[in-house]
């Protein structure tokens, strides 16, 4: 009974047309069977369409370019929202606080005194890093710092602009030396030898009731100007 | 450009011919809404793959962590929300469409002869979209996912004679802890992958050769 359901209902074939006077009305059919292509033989030409705008779409173009809309929308409902996860760390920004390195004068235990004038002196400063997931935990970033004696003062980051090796500072010549590959930078930090592309980053400072503060670290090119915010 | 690019690589490689043959399959006259599981069961493994990959980016398979870095992600990184609950309902909607398939293809009887061998890797495939909801459960690390994860295991344990031996492998141990939760997700993002994938290529392979079975 299945079958014979199945042959009747699945497997109709459409019937062949016939001449319709005005008002006549032909027996129903199902959807389907009135909208089943015809057979088609090789070099049979496709019955003339309704032209509309410029040429005919087909209807096998038709479904296979709305299946590449329908994809290509599912596609960035999906792989936007991923990408964008993916990436957003990459963005953050860099830190924007001031953090306290010292009091010129009355230095805390184990470091030195800032109110020396015109050498550089190897110290740090404390800010709270927020890494991920992990608990936002006090981190010391070393600095060297440059009392100029005029009020000015230059905090320089410790980092060899080459591949971010520690300089030191060599009191006897005189000059910054990184331990890596041979970068020498004179005491305003410009680059005297080596591979470094650009002098010792620096941050910017503020001396506020006698307290020195580091703030944003920046570039600097060969002039000394600040490149970067 | 991109017709061009097309251009350049088929007259080198001549695929044309091939992705011809497998894109531009006729369909037979007999499918229905019905025959849609499968392939929806596909989509929804093909976003958990996406989703699962980006969760990698930032899931850490510790305790102290664990629960930190799903939470973290979510409350912290762009679209985090939206990628992990991707992964969270697209597993349930996973393991709901692939019964529905298994229905479907009971129902239509097409397990029968020559489909046996099909029917079985989709058991396989079964067992795999289970133990990858089962195993993804644990790792955020909640209460809920702790206990639910005692209650599987204790259910493994109850398996005669090698229960309690399972029970332990899986566990990595008398009690659930670090191990398990390391474990589950080698499990989830290693092991089951590459069985599932390996399990999906011969069903679809096998569909591809037997043809899809007719209606009863």
């Amino acid at each position: 009974m299945v079958r014979r359901f199945v042959e009747k209902v699945v497997f109709r074939r459409r019937k062949p047309a016939q001449p319709t006077l005005p008002g006549m009305r032909l027996p129903r059919e199902p959807l389907w069977a009135r909208t089943r292509r015809q057979p088609s033989l090789p070099g049979m030409r496709p019955p003339p369409r309704l032209r509309l705008v410029g040429e005919p779409v087909s209807r096998r173009g038709f479904l296979s370019g709305a299946l590449a809309w329908v994809t290509a929308a599912i596609a960035a409902a999906l792989g936007i929202p991923a990408a964008a996860a993916a990436v957003a760390p990459a963005l953050r920004k860099k830190r924007e606080e001031w953090s306290p390195i010292g009091r010129p004068g009355h230095p805390g235990p184990g470091e030195p005194d800032l109110a020396i004038v015109g050498k550089p002196l190897l110290t740090s400063f404390r800010t709270l890093v927020q890494d991920a997931y992990l608990k936002a935990e006090p981190q010391n970033v070393p600095v060297y710092v440059i009392n100029w004696g005029d009020g000015r003062f230059s905090v320089y980051d410790v980092r060899c602009t080459h591949l971010g090796c520690p300089v030191s500072w060599d009191e006897k010549t005189q000059k910054f030396y990184s331990p890596c590959h041979g970068g020498v930078f004179d005491i305003q930090g410009r680059v005297l030898a080596g591979p470094p592309p650009r002098p010792l980053d620096r941050y910017e400072w503020k001396l506020e009731n006698g307290v020195l503060y580091a703030g944003k670290l920046y570039r600097v090119n060969e002039k000394l100007q600040r490149v970067t915010d | 450009m991109f017709a061009r690019s097309l251009e350049w690589i088929e007259e080198r490689l001549g695929l044309r011919p091939t992705a011809a043959r497998i894109l531009d399959k006729p369909v037979p006259t007999h499918i229905t809404w019905m025959h849609c599981f499968g392939g929806l069961t596909f989509f929804t493994f093909l976003v958990q793959v996406v989703t699962g990959i980006i969760l990698a980016f930032y899931y850490v398979p510790t305790p102290d962590h664990a629960h930190d870095s799903v939470a973290w992600f979510q409350s912290s990184i762009p679209f985090g929300a939206i990628v992990r609950n991707l992964h969270r309902w697209g597993a349930s909607a996973m393991v709901v469409l692939v019964f529905l398939h298994m229905l479907r293809v009971f129902v239509h009887g097409a397990y029968r002869k020559p489909r046996e061998l099909n029917w079985m890797v989709g058991v396989v495939l079964l067992l795999c979209v289970i133990g990858f909801g089962f195993t993804g459960y644990l790792l955020p690390w909640d209460q809920k996912a702790y206990w639910a994860t005692n209650v599987g295991l204790n259910i493994v344990s109850t398996f005669p004679v090698v229960g309690r031996f399972l029970a332990n492998l899986l566990r990595g141990g008398p009690s659930v802890g670090a191990l398990t939760l390391l474990r589950f997700y080698a499990i989830h993002v290693f092991v089951l992958p590459l069985l599932i994938s390996a399990g999906m290529l011969l069903h679809f392979a096998m569909v591809r050769k037997q043809g899809i079975a007719r209606p009863l």
